[in-house]
This record gives C-alpha cells, sequence and structure tokens, in this order.
C-alpha cells in the first residue's frame, strides 16, 4: 500500500501546514520548516513513483483503492487509483517537475506573508492534480479536474488585495466553470449509457454511434476550459497575476496540460469519432498562431510567456487532433521541462528586478536588458529553454515539435484540412523562434536600459538556480527520449512506452517526405532565432516601432489580443449587466424577494404569536402537558 | 443460583459502574476538595464501555440481545451498543465539566466531584432506561436518570437562573414521570404483566385500560425527548443549567429515552394508530422547534429549540415503523449526541464569567478565538445537516426511512422545515466569523485543559470522518439492530 502515499502525502502536506499555520501563528515564521515539509509532500510521491516505473510490468500494473467513496446498488465510486504508462509518466512530470518547484519557492516567496498559506495550497493543487491523473474513474479524475481549478482560483488571487488580480482569480475561475460543465453533461451521457465511470468498463462496452461524437465533443469543451483554448482561452494570460512559480507549475507545466491529457486517455472514443478530431486539429492550429501573433506585441515578459504557453498547447491540440496522442503527451513533457524552466527565470529575473527598484514595472522588458552580466546562470538556462521551444536540434522542444508537424502532416492523406493546418503551423513555429528571441534577447543581452550602476540587480540564491540548472538539463536531453520514427530511429516514449495505453491512429508517410519535413522545421528555427537575434542587435527596441509602422493595424490588433476580451465584455457581459440592471432586477426585487419575504414575514409572525405560550411559568407548561396528554388520550381510545 | 452467577458477570459493566459510582461518592465525601474524583469518574466510564464494546465473534452470538434477571433487563446487542454510547457520552460530558467549574469563582473544585457521581449515576438509569425490558426497570431508569439531572440543572447554588432551571426541571419531570407510573399501573391491569416478553398475548384484548396506559407512557417518554407539546420546559432550563450538563442531558437522556421508547413501540407494535399519532407529533414537533429557534437571541436557547426539531425527526423516524425507521432513530442519535456534545463543549469553553451566552456577547468569536469560532461553525453546519458532516447522514437515513414507509408528506414537511433551521444555524455562524467583536467583551475569559481540548478534537475529528465515511457505524448499527430488536418485533 505504499502507492496510497503517492495520493495521500500531499493532502496531508496541505492539512498540516494549513491547520497548523492558521491556528499556530508562531508556525508561520518557521518558513525552512514549512518548506521541508511541503517539499517532502511532494518528492516523497516523486521516488515512489520513479520506482513503480523502474520495475515496470506490463502484466502487472499497480493498481489500489483507498476506499469505497459512494454506494448504492447501482452505482459505485470507489477512490481507485491505477498507475497505468501514461499516468505513471504523467505523475512523474506534476511531482517531479512540482517537488522543483517547491523548492524553488522557498527562495522566491520567502519574504512573504502567506508563506504557509502559499506552501498548503501548493500542496492540495499537487494532491488534486494526482487525482486527476491517476484516478481509475471519470470521477476521481473529474474531482481532481475540479480541485485543481481550485487552487488555480486560490493561487491566481493569492495577492487577493489587488482587485485585479481577484478579478483574474474570478475569471479564471468561471471560464474554467464553463468547460466543466460540458464534462459534467459528458460523464451523465456516459453514466446513462453504460453504467458505470470506470475506463474499463467504458472501454470495453464502448458507447454508441448516437452519442459517442456528442460526449467527444463535450469533453473537447471542457479540455479548451482547462488547456486555455480557443474561445475559452482568455483566463490564462491574466493568470499571471498569481506568484511566478505558480504560473510555473500550474499555468504551464501540469493543469492546462489536464485537458489534453483527458483527451489521450479517452483517446478509444476519439479514434471513432473524425468530424471531432478535425475541430480539435482546427482549433489546435488557430489557437496556436493566434496566441505566437500576440505574444509578438506584448512587453510583460510574463504575458508573453503566457501566450507562448497558449499556443503551444495549440500544438499539443494539433496534435491530438491528428490521432497522434502520444505525441501530444510528449510535448506536454518537453513542455513542461522548457517552460517551467522559462518561467522560473522569468520568476529569478522579475525578484531581481524588483530588488533593484530602479524600474516601476519589475516585468516590463522594455526597462530591463543587460541582465547577462548579473545573472549569468539565469540567462543560460533561459537561453537553452528559448533555444528548445523555438526548436533548435538536439533539444527537446525540436523532437515534439517535428513530430507533430510530421504527425499533422500525414493527416493530410485523410483529409486535405490538414496540410492546410500544418502550414499554420510551421508558420507558427517561425513566429515562435522570432518572438522568444526577441524576449530573451530584450531582457538579458545589449545594454540595461535602467540604472544598473547605481541599482545592480543580482543573481537569484542557489534554492532557486539549482532547479533551472535541473529543467534546463531536462530540457537539452528530454527530446531524445522520442526520436523520429520515420528516420527509423528508437521513439521511446511514443513506439514503447505509451503505446499499450493510447490508442494513435497510425497515417504512414515515407522516408523522403519525413527527412524533407525535418529539414524544413530545422530551417524554420534556426532562421527565426537567427533573424530575430540579428535584429534587435542592431536596432533594439526600435524594432518594435517598425513592426508597428510596418504591419500597421495588424499589429495593433496583436498588441490589444485580437480585442477578444472586448469582444467578450459586449458580446456577453455587457448584455448580461444591462439585462440584471433592467428588468430582471425588478423580477427580483419583487417577485423572488417579495416571495421569499412573504414567507418570512409569515414565519416571523407565528414565532412572535406563538412565543408568547413561552411564559416561564411552570403551571402554564402544566397545563399545556394536561392538555397534550387529553388530546393523545382521547386519540387512541375513541374514534 | 447458577442462573444468577451468570447474569452478575453478564452485566458485570453495570455492577462496575455502580461500585464506582458508590466508592467516589465516599471518597468525594470524605475529601470534598479532590480534584482526582472527575479523572477516576471518567476512566471508570471508559473501563465500562471498553468492556461492554460489542466485540466481534464468528458466530454472531454477542450480535443478539439477551434478558438477563428473569427477563427484566436486555444485555448484548444492541444493548451493549447503547451502553458504550452512553457511557462515553457521560466521560466527554465529565472532561468539559472540570475546566468549566474551575473558572466559576465560587465554585473552583468545589461541587466536581458531586457532579461526577451524578453523572454516573445518570449514566447508570440511561442505561438501565435504554435497555428495559420490563416497565418497571424503564420507571426505575428514568428516575435514577431524572433525579439526577435534576440536581445537576439545579447544582449551582449561588446562581439563580441555575436554580430555576433546577426546580422547573424537577417539578415538570415529576408531573411527567407520575404519568408514566400510571400508565404502566393501567398497562398491569390490562395485561396482567409489565413485561415486554410476557404482555404480547394480552394485547389483543383490545381493553380501553390498554390505550389509555400506552397513551399515558408515551407522555412519559414525550417530555423527556422535549416533544411538542411537552417541551416547554426545555429552553428555560438549557438556558440556565451550567452548559457542560446541559451538553449532558441534551444528548445522553435524549439518547437513551429515544432507545427505550423504540423498545416500547416495537413491543405496543399491535396498538392501532399509534403511527399516526407519532407522525402528527412528529410534524409538530418539527415546525414548532425549527420555527420557535427562528426568534431566539440566546444561544443556548436556540439549542434548546433546535433539539426539539432534532427530536421531530428523530419521531418522524419512529412513526415509519420499520427495521429501516429504527435504525436511523440508533444512528441518528448517535450522530446528534456527538454533535451535541461538541456544540455544547465549545460552548461551555468560551462561555464567559457573565455566564450567558447571549448573541452580543459570542459575536466576533473568530476575531478571538479563531479555533473555536471554527468548530462550532463546523457543528452549527453538521447540526444543520450538510455535508460532508455527520448530521447529513442522519438526516437522510430519517428522511429516506420515512419515505420508504410512504410518509411522503410529512417528510417534505420535515425537510421545508430543515430548511428553515438553516437560517438560525448559518445565522450564528454569521455572528460569530462575519461581525467584529462588541468592544464590551472583549476580554471573556478562555479556560480549558487538555483533557478538553482532546475530548473536542475526537469529538471534531469523528463527526467529520464519519460524515464522510459512515459506513462502519451504519454497519454495526444495522446488525446490531438485525440480531437484537428485529428478532423481539
Amino acid at each position: 500500500m505504499i502507492e496510497a502515499f503517492i495520493i495521500l502525502l500531499p493532502l496531508f502536506g496541505a492539512v498540516l501546514i494549513g491547520l497548523t499555520g492558521l491556528f499556530a501563528p508562531a508556525f508561520r515564521s518557521q518558513k525552512n520548516l514549512i518548506g521541508i515539509i511541503a517539499s517532502a509532500a511532494v518528492f516523497i510521491p516523486f521516488f515512489i513513483l520513479l520506482s513503480k516505473f523502474l520495475g515496470f510490468d506490463t502484466g502487472n500494473i499497480p493498481q489500489f483503492t483507498l476506499w469505497n467513496w459512494i454506494e448504492s446498488h447501482t452505482f459505485q465510486v470507489k477512490f481507485a487509483y491505477r498507475l497505468d504508462q501514461l499516468s505513471l509518466l504523467m505523475g512523474m512530470i506534476v511531482t517531479g517537475i512540482g517537488g522543483l518547484i517547491h523548492l524553488y519557492s522557498i527562495g522566491y516567496m520567502h519574504k512573504d506573508e502567506g508563506f504557509y498559506k502559499y506552501f498548503a495550497y501548493l500542496n492540495l493543487f499537487i494532491f488534486a492534480m494526482n487525482n486527476l491523473v491517476m484516478g481509475d474513474n471519470l470521477v476521481v479524475l473529474f474531482l481532481g479536474w475540479e480541485g485543481v481549478g481550485v487552487c488555480s482560483y486560490l493561487l491566481i488571487g493569492f495577492w487577493y488585495e489587488k482587485k485585479a488580480y481577484s478579478q483574474a482569480a474570478v475569471k479564471a475561475f468561471v471560464m474554467n466553470r464553463i468547460g466543466d460543465f460540458a464534462v459534467l453533461v459528458a460523464l451523465f451521457m456516459i453514466f446513462r449509457e453504460v453504467g458505470s465511470l470506470n475506463f474499463v468498463d467504458i472501454q470495453q462496452k464502448g458507447l454508441s454511434t448516437d452519442i459517442v461524437g456528442w460526449v467527444a465533443l463535450l469533453l473537447f469543451i471542457g479540455a479548451t476550459g482547462k488547456s486555455a483554448q480557443i474561445p475559452l482561452f482568455t483566463w490564462l494570460p491574466d493568470a499571471m497575476a498569481g506568484p511566478t512559480p505558480v504560473s510555473a507549475l500550474i499555468h504551464a507545466a501540469t493543469m492546462v496540460t489536464a485537458g489534453i491529457y483527458l483527451i489521450a486517455k479517452m483517446s478509444f472514443i476519439y479514434v471513432l469519432t473524425p468530424q471531432v478530431n478535425l475541430l480539435i486539429a482546427g482549433i489546435g492550429a488557430v489557437t496556436a498562431i493566434f496566441a505566437a501573433s500576440t505574444a509578438i506585441a506584448q512587453n510583460d515578459i510574463k504575458k508573453v510567456l503566457a501566450y507562448s504557453t497558449v499556443s503551444q498547447l495549440g500544438f499539443m491540440f494539433l496534435a491530438l487532433g491528428a490521432g497522434a496522442y502520444t505525441t501530444a503527451i510528449f510535448h506536454v513533457m518537453t513542455h513542461a521541462f522548457f517552460k517551467a524552466c522559462l518561467f522560473l527565470g522569468s520568476g529569478s529575473v522579475i525578484h531581481a528586478m524588483e530588488h533593484t527598484h530602479a524600474v516601476e514595472d519589475p516585468q516590463d522588458i522594455r526597462t530591463m536588458g543587460g541582465l547577462a552580466r548579473y545573472m549569468p546562470a539565469t540567462r543560460t538556462t533561459f537561453w537553452i529553454s528559448t533555444l528548445a521551444i523555438a526548436g533548435i536540434p538536439p533539444l527537446a522542444g525540436f523532437f515534439s515539435k517535428d513530430e507533430i508537424l510530421g504527425k499533422a502532416f500525414a493527416a493530410g492523406h485523410e483529409h486535405a484540412l490538414y496540410y492546410f493546418f500544418w502550414l499554420i503551423a510551421i508558420i507558427t513555429a517561425l513566429l515562435t523562434a522570432f518572438y522568444m528571441t526577441r524576449l530573451a534577447y530584450l531582457t538579458f543581452e545589449g545594454k540595461p536600459r535602467f540604472d544598473a550602476e547605481h541599482h545592480p540587480p543580482h543573481e537569484s540564491p542557489a534554492i532557486m538556480t539549482i532547479p533551472l540548472w535541473i529543467l534546463a538539463v531536462l530540457a537539452i536531453i528530454g527530446g531524445f527520449l522520442g526520436l523520429p520514427e520515420g528516420l527509423h530511429l528508437p521513439n521511446w516514449i511514443g513506439e514503447h512506452w505509451l503505446r499499450p495505453a493510447t490508442h494513435n491512429i497510425v497515417h504512414h508517410t515515407d522516408m523522403t517526405v519525413e527527412i524533407v519535413l525535418i529539414a524544413v522545421s530545422v530551417l524554420i528555427g534556426v532562421f527565426g532565432v537567427l533573424y530575430a537575434r540579428n535584429l534587435y542587435r542592431s536596432k533594439g527596441l526600435e524594432v518594435d516601432t517598425q513592426l508597428d509602422r510596418s504591419f500597421g493595424k495588424f499589429y495593433k490588433v496583436w498588441q490589444r489580443k485580437y480585442y477578444i476580451d472586448e469582444l467578450y465584455e459586449s458580446l456577453f457581459i455587457e448584455p448580461y449587466t444591462r439585462l440584471s440592471r433592467g428588468w430582471l432586477r425588478w423580477i427580483e426585487d419583487n417577485v423572488i424577494d417579495g416571495a421569499v419575504k412573504a414567507i418570512s414575514k409569515v414565519i416571523e409572525l407565528f414565532a412572535e404569536y406563538t412565543r408568547r405560550l413561552q411564559t416561564g411559568q411552570v403551571s402554564n407548561y402544566a397545563l399545556y402537558m394536561v392538555l397534550g396528554m387529553l388530546i393523545i388520550l382521547s386519540y387512541l381510545m375513541f374514534n | 443460583m447458577e442462573n444468577l452467577t451468570l447474569d452478575l458477570l453478564q452485566s458485570l459493566p453495570l455492577i462496575l459502574l455502580l461500585v464506582m459510582a458508590l466508592f467516589l461518592m465516599i471518597a468525594e465525601a470524605i475529601d470534598r476538595k479532590s480534584v482526582v474524583v472527575p479523572y477516576i469518574g471518567i476512566v471508570a466510564l471508559l473501563v465500562s464501555a471498553v468492556l461492554e464494546f460489542p466485540f466481534d465473534d464468528k458466530n454472531g452470538d454477542m450480535y443478539r440481545s439477551v434478558a438477563i434477571y428473569n427477563g427484566m433487563l436486555k444485555v448484548r446487542g444492541i444493548a451493549s451498543l447503547f451502553h458504550v454510547i452512553l457511557c462515553l457520552t457521560g466521560a466527554f460530558a465529565l472532561s468539559f465539566v472540570v475546566p468549566y467549574l474551575r473558572k466559576l469563582k465560587e465554585f473552583k473544585d468545589d461541587i466536581t466531584g458531586e457532579i461526577t457521581v451524578l453523572t454516573i449515576f445518570a449514566v447508570i438509569g440511561m442505561i438501565l432506561l435504554a435497555n428495559a425490558n420490563d416497565l418497571i426497570i424503564t420507571f426505575i431508569g428514568l428516575e435514577t436518570m431524572s433525579v439526577c439531572l435534576y440536581i445537576m440543572a439545579g447544582s449551582l447554588k449561588t446562581r439563580k437562573e441555575s436554580n430555576e432551571a433546577g426546580i422547573k426541571y424537577f417539578l415538570l419531570g415529576a408531573f411527567a414521570s407520575a404519568f408514566l407510573l400510571y400508565g404502566i399501573a393501567l398497562i398491569y391491569g390490562a395485561s396482567g404483566s409489565t413485561n415486554y416478553n410476557k404482555m404480547n398475548m394480552a394485547l389483543l384484548q383490545n381493553s380501553p385500560l390498554f390505550f389509555a396506559g400506552t397513551g399515558l407512557i408515551l407522555v412519559g417518554f414525550l417530555f423527556k425527548i422535549s416533544a411538542f407539546p411537552f417541551h416547554f420546559w426545555a429552553p428555560d432550563v438549557y438556558q440556565g443549567a451550567p452548559t457542560p450538563m446541559v451538553g449532558f442531558m441534551a444528548t445522553a437522556s435524549k439518547s437513551a429515552s429515544f432507545w427505550g421508547l423504540m423498545l416500547f413501540i416495537v413491543a405496543m407494535s399491535t396498538v392501532p394508530k399509534l403511527n399516526t399519532l407519532l407522525q402528527i407529533i412528529a410534524v409538530l414537533t418539527m415546525i414548532w422547534g425549527n420555527f420557535m429557534a427562528i426568534r431566539q437571541t440566546n444561544l443556548k436557547r436556540v439549542l434548546a429549540y433546535s433539539s426539539v426539531a432534532h427530536a421531530g425527526y428523530v419521531l418522524l423516524a419512529m412513526a415509519s415503523h420499520s427495521n429501516m425507521g429504527f435504525q436511523a432513530v440508533v444512528f441518528y442519535m448517535i450522530a446528534y449526541t456527538l454533535m451535541n456534545l461538541a456544540t455544547f463543549g465549545v460552548i461551555s469553553l468560551i462561555e464567559g464569567e457573565k455566564f450567558s451566552t447571549n448573541a452580543k456577547e459570542l459575536q466576533g468569536l473568530y476575531y478571538q478565538k479563531p479555533a473555536y469560532a471554527i468548530i462550532l461553525s463546523m457543528c452549527m453546519l453538521a447540526l444543520s445537516g450538510i455535508p460532508p458532516f455527520i448530521g447529513f447522514i442522519g438526516k437522510y437515513q430519517v428522511f429516506a426511512a420515512a419515505i420508504k414507509a410512504d410518509m411522503v408528506v410529512p417528510a417534505i414537511i420535515g425537510i421545508i422545515t430543515s430548511v428553515v433551521s438553516a437560517f438560525y444555524y448559518l445565522s450564528v455562524i454569521r455572528r460569530i466569523c462575519f461581525i467584529k467583536p462588541d468592544e464590551k467583551y472583549l476580554h471573556t475569559p478562555f479556560v480549558a485543559d487538555g483533557l478538553s481540548y482532546t475530548a473536542l478534537g475526537i469529538l471534531v475529528f469523528a463527526i467529520v470522518v464519519l460524515g464522510c465515511y459512515p459506513s462502519p457505524v451504519l454497519n454495526l448499527v444495522n446488525k446490531l439492530y438485525l440480531y437484537s430488536v428485529a428478532f423481539i418485533g
């Protein structure tokens, strides 16, 4: 039963830290102790998972049940977990990167008042996420799904004194709820059809053709909410209001990939729904280019990374839509490495800029520059990850992104639209290389655009840079787990590890095409990086004004994020508030409230009159008893 | 002679309590200031509970109740469960008594010894009442219990409110006991026996004496469980009596009475219209208790009416007259006991020197003692039947049993009144958590010791854990019930 600790330890950590911190103020200042407890509660599960991984036996997949939660004769829900290949991999990503980010947070949050609260939430998040990726039925998955939503809400609004931050938290929560509703409906449909919500039962019994498309679509809608795809993506950039390590863990590496996990886990139904797959691929491709173009025009270091995350998630959905589920998960993994590294690096930068007190906004890259001299470790790791995300071989991002492009192209056999999606993805890859290089260059290279002489920034402490290095190393070597199979190289993760757990739709391409595709994607990546570097090296910030001039209206649109927030505002929020201020308000006041008030008036009157019976006089009470007795006796004795 | 030895052995845990109570009474008389008496009392109660605990055994012998002493008293099976719970309730109540009395200047440790002895005697009475197989034992148990409770209610001799509570409780209680005794006499006259097992033959005679007797006994029980219209004593007594003792009488005496009543009703199952009568009383009690609680400003009065309302829910389950209903009665009283012990425990710890639980004084408790405020809020949520607390499971059982028995309208009324109850429970939470404290009452003393902390912790733990995972207790109750009661009825 050692597996139970994987689930229970993070919960235990959250409860212990949360309650002790709440009731014993002295405990709150024991920051190192809190940090150690919280990190151990994540690292121990990681090592248990690692041992399960090393001793993995396909014939004997570890599974365990904590207890029966709901028992009625037709419906049973157990807190049951199953560590198949997919869950094990996701679990290791969650706890491994989660652990590193816990360590990093000890340094990053050290001066914060709510230190204990932060770690309690973070542990709670790991608990929920573990439920999500390891649950053996859709109910446990959904509990985790909602649980990570709550933790995300709590952590985005962690500095809730700022109104904008708590609004961002509410926005994230509400948008997620829209998607969650779709997931719930899908669960109900599955239960009606199958009579069970266990993955095994669903897979064995199968869904009828009438509803399989609907279920697939509804689950996908849920995935767009959690994984920030069009149309439910606007919460993610705002979610950067939370502490930066949270952005790294929740809003880049783990939680936002839950949608991808859900679809990969349910891949056995998506195999049957080619139309839905086309939609998924389309949404993914459009989201990818859309977010990438927005990222070019952003100046907030975290906003750029946020849009980059949305864009990369789009890539993953493109892979899912092309039926390459293992590829999507592979990209989840490599993306977790380099994006976590990038976010933590940006956190390190923000941390340093804040302490210089030289600039107003420590996140604005226009007032940075030249940080390379002061923060060598942050700079090196940041550049490694930038190159990885840009798709420069042999870094991790290259292999996974290339595989996605290849699979999308191969799916063109099935439907010509996939070729178009592939084209979009190629352009997006170019944009990615460009804006990421811009970000890294403007932040670290060139001359400082702030008063660096009087306020020199400092490199972060070792507890923050060590996780950076580990992640950077992973961003370098992570890709070798999935070498391109088209070149007859061993694709361990896709072909060997994940194959038994997911059901890829296989499209064949021949080797020459494969080689051309790889060459194109390498060229695109290298060109993008070099072009951006040369441009920004020679002209610096002027490039942006130049872009503004040459692209004109387009650039404005990018800067304003395609006016999506404004669109939603005028499409949903405005009419809604107007409606509720107008006659809905009248109904509320007069009909609903009126009825409620009338009822409460009646009750109050009743209580007012009856309480007069409660005189305090014993003789009165005795009289009531006698009356009561007489009524009872006459009732029993006579008709 | 052999029989007697066996019977004595079977009732050993009860005898242990008796011996300990007598011993402590003498000890307390010798050294009135002794502080160890309550602790010995708690240990005695716990030991008695452990000795009686319904251990698992393969033949299921332990699950089956048997009547000993010539069919007077039941032991084993569900009787053991009642014994254990009543002993534990006494122990929990005592652990709140010590710090409570210590903070009252004019008492300190002076009367803790008496209270301990009275508590143990009361527990003995309750066990007799709950496990009686003969109406005479019912009466003896009820009286033993009641006399102790009267004294406990009035034990703070220098306080006016306490005296008032004691005397009111005593007068009305004596009145109710008279009804009960008269009812027993009539039943004896009609059926020639007071023993549940021997009465059944005579029941067919349909004599009016018998119905009158049933009605009178019912009145006696309804007084103890504070059902409408026999509940008027409850708010006055709850308000005036010392809080930990209120916690004890609200939980243990009610549980024992309900379980005693259950055995009585199972035995009287041939009386027509009894279920309809219980239904009507249940509905009236639920409405009355919940609606009256709304207007109260004193927390203890709120809880008094709340306990009236809860009695209504349990009566509803009782009226369903099914195995499911009676199981719900047993489980609900366990849940109710846990919730109310915790509630009154917290109140007794936070209650100030002024000896008042007015709303104004409890206001903003969260800002002074967040832990107590949170525990009290949890108790309120549990009492109003909101998951994941144990109150929800209890309420679910009750209403499910009612609906199974085709009592849909009473069940709906019950659910509506329980929505009404959420109003006053939540307004307690609002008051203690969301309103800033009143300056005048900022420095109320908080006195607690390790024992009361532990007791409170265990209770809260049980409320939450059994709310999430009730199956062990539910299964135990169902099994014991099926083995013990279902055979008789």
